[in-house]
């Protein structure tokens, strides 16, 4: 029972927020302050406790999954109270009515249920892209993505003839499940659901990352060390473009993320929960740079370039580690290769994000007086240090990756308490530069992939709503041979 | 002492745009050099990787004060340092600090061990991260004395990393054997430590002469030497 209320807690608060819209201003921002408040506190509380909890009807709070979901829409929640000055409690109920329908959808054990769910979570996202302008790369980005989930979670539970969630995913089936991560978490920059940054909708971007990580990345590790090693590739070339373009271009920013995630994830199952936190707290840190820009910026610059002392360095360095290992003892050159090619790209991967990390500690732009949003940044960079500090073998490194639990731990936290004297001294004795001296660049945001100019917005939305009936034809037809076939296992009939 | 002081003293215009960014680049230049030095001195058993990971935080504290180019330089050159290392954890099979301590402690430091191929491509791997040392200095070498001071701490940690990879054997203890093999033992890495960064000290002056393009081809260089000599090491595991 006190699972199902952190479950279903966000779609009562989206039913709190949905009538407030007819309320005064002050009083909107009060109650989506609030509300935001308890999202975030109940998604922590989800992904610290619920693990290893009883089954509810069909959900089961599984590790690492219910780790990855519950940081996902504390993130949501997050964005959603920084941008309290809009005070739109629409927003704040699509993001609860997501958040409950993607908790149902990621942690099912049943294709067709989960599937449902999911389905009912990209209603509400595609919502929340219609407060304002309609973005309809965006729209596009998320249904076409759903159908090719739908269609690879399809294959399987025919190809197995059942309808349990799979453990893992091969072939075609993989395939599609890849293609419906990439499309859908943001590791395409510029285009597609990076269209909703700087927007209302932009709470959207963290759920958008988190679904797919939870729900996908368990059945695809094992795929090919060469997709983690491709992965990783891919998440260096984001970096480098984002370091090498003028102005800094927030998408490229936040696809390196997505992209390392994957990769790591590919790469070590190991990797899955501090890889996805450090993940997730790097795409909202980009979500919220358009309401904080000019503030925290080095903090939020560790926070997007997985910098040591926070989750992100310790799924780099456990993979590393990992790698390595498997180069050492490969039984060829086949088999090792890709491997290398792993542990030669992580330390590549590692100093371009401190490259990244610098870049956005500098960055010299108009500063936003909104506090709060400032202040959600600082909670981020907070929280991913205090993650950070959790011992490697907790994640289920083997102790000798990052030095063992205890020792480990207390020199991890005596060097964060030094640094903290140390930044408490520098802080009273540093001079600034004059504010005017200094250049103001603005970032690059999101941009329209396909305006009124650009493309016939009705013909899109006919091809996103045909496209999204597509998946609910697969969803509902899989539902039927089910039924007819008798996908339950014999324990449930 | 704090590495922002010497800024502070007027030696050099200031670099910080805010009192917020000079605190976390005092911060985590702090933090990084305690990580750093707590896995190299043996204080905390872990791997090299853990190692790197503080002189990531404190090259991240130095890009703070740095303008575009200078930071793509300094992280050049702690990717090279950070693949050196690798390419020596490749030779023994291990990435434990422990591990290989001990193994040069019997076989001999890892610069001189054969067969002849590998000896010289290790050989060549510890030449590109000493100058990829050298780079990482030059990027900003500090302001004023206190600021130098604190530099120097940092690349001492930088060097005892690739003393610990390269050449360095366990420090014996008291317990085990006597106390003169003992101070023996922990003078010849204080010598080893002085001279790599003698020689990264030096290697930085002559390329503060440089421009920026000379920067980048030595990098490139010390990029290709590290990916041969890596490729020849990995190919004979």
């Amino acid at each position: 029972m006190s699972t199902f209320i952190l479950y279903a807690v966000h779609a009562a608060l989206a039913l709190v927020l949905a009538p407030a819209t007819f309320a005064p201003v002050h009083w909107r921002r009060g109650l989506v302050v609030s509300c935001a408040a308890l999202g975030v506190a109940s998604g922590a509380a989800l992904a610290l406790g619920a693990a290893g909890e009883a089954t509810w009807r069909s959900v089961t709070p599984s590790s690492p999954r219910v780790i990855i979901i519950g940081a996902t829409v504390a993130c949501g929640w997050l964005v959603v109270g920084a941008r309290r000055r809009e005070a739109d409690p629409v927003v704040g109920a699509l993001v609860g009515v997501a958040s409950s329908a993607l908790v149902a959808a990621t942690l099912n054990d049943w294709v067709v249920v989960a599937l449902l769910f999911w389905l009912a979570s990209s209603l509400a996202l595609i919502g929340l892209l219609a407060r304002g302008e309609l973005r309809v790369g965006a729209l596009l980005a998320i249904v076409v993505s759903d159908l090719a989930l739908a269609g690879g979670l399809a294959l399987h539970s025919l190809g197995e003839r059942t309808w349990t969630m799979p453990e893992s995913l091969t072939g075609l089936a993989a395939a599609l499940a890849l293609m419906a991560f990439v499309i859908r978490s943001g590791a395409v920059p510029r285009v597609g659901v990076w269209e909703v940054l700087g927007t209302p909708a932009a709470p959207a971007l963290p759920l958008l990352l988190g679904g797919p990580l939870a729900l996908l990345v368990v059945p695809l590790p094992g795929a090919s060390p060469w997709l983690a090693a491709a992965a990783l590739a891919l998440a260096v070339v984001c970096c480098v473009g984002a370091l090498a373009i003028t102005p800094l271009t927030l998408t490229l920013a936040g696809a390196w993320p997505a992209w390392l995630a994957l990769g790591l994830a590919l790469a070590s199952p190991e990797a899955l929960p501090a890889a996805s936190v450090a993940a997730l707290f790097g795409v909202t840190a980009v979500a919220l740079w358009p309401a904080s820009h000019g503030l925290a910026r080095p903090e939020r610059g560790m926070i997007l370039g997985w910098l040591p002392l926070t989750a992100g360095f310790v799924a780099i360095a456990g993979v590393a580690v990992r790698a390595f290992d498997n180069v050492a003892g490969a039984g060829g050159a086949a088999e090792a290769a890709p491997w290398s090619a792993i542990a030669a790209l992580l330390p590549v991967a590692a100093a371009a994000g401190v490259a990244l990390g610098a870049r956005a500690g500098r960055q010299t732009e108009p500063t936003s007086s909104d506090v709060v949003a400032a202040g959600s940044v600082w909670i981020l960079f907070a929280v991913g240090l205090v993650v950070g500090l959790i011992p490697a073998s907790s994640f289920g490194f083997s102790s000798r990756d990052l030095g063992s639990a205890a020792p480990a731990l207390a020199l991890h936290a005596s060097a964060l308490v030094l640094g903290l004297g140390a930044a408490a001294v520098a802080w009273r004795r540093a001079t600034p530069l004059d504010p005017a001296s200094l250049p103001s660049v603005p970032v690059r945001t999101g941009s329209l992939g396909y305006s009124e100019e650009g493309a016939d917005t009705v013909v899109m939305v006919a091809i996103a709503a045909l496209i999204g009936l597509g998946a609910l034809t697969t969803v509902v037809y899989l539902a039927f041979e089910g039924l007819s076939f008798g996908f339950l296992p014999a324990r449930n009939l | 002492m704090s590495p922002t002081s010497g800024a502070v003293r007027g030696a050099a215009p200031s670099p910080w745009p805010d009192r917020s960014t000079a605190a976390l680049s005092a911060g985590t230049r702090s933090a990084g050099l305690i990580v750093a030095l707590g896995y190299l001195t043996g204080l905390v058993g872990g791997s090299l990787v853990a190692a790197v990971g503080g002189l990531a935080l404190v090259t991240f504290g130095r890009c703070l004060a740095m303008n575009r180019g200078e930071q793509a330089q300094a992280c050049a050159s702690l990717a090279v340092i950070a693949g050196a290392l690798g390419v020596t954890g490749l030779r023994w099979g291990t990435l434990e600090l422990a591990e290989i301590r001990s193994v040069q402690a019997v076989l001999g430091p890892t610069l001189l061990v054969g067969p002849e191929l590998e000896a010289g491509a290790t050989i060549v791997t510890a030449l590109a991260a000493a100058l990829a040392l050298a780079l990482w200095l030059a990027s900003d070498p500090g302001h004023g004395v206190a600021g130098r001071a604190w530099t120097g701490a940092e690349t001492a940690a930088a060097a005892l990393a690739l003393v610990t990879a390269f050449w360095g054997p366990k420090i014996l203890t008291p317990g085990s054997a006597g106390g003169a093999e003992t101070a023996v033992g922990a003078l010849g890495w204080v010598v080893a430590t002085g001279l790599v960064m003698m020689v990264a000290l030096g290697g930085s002056l002559g390329i503060g002469s440089l421009g920026p393009r000379s920067r980048a081809a030595l990098t490139v260089g010390c990029v290709g030497a590290l990916l041969g000599a890596g490729l020849l090491v990995g190919a004979t595991v």
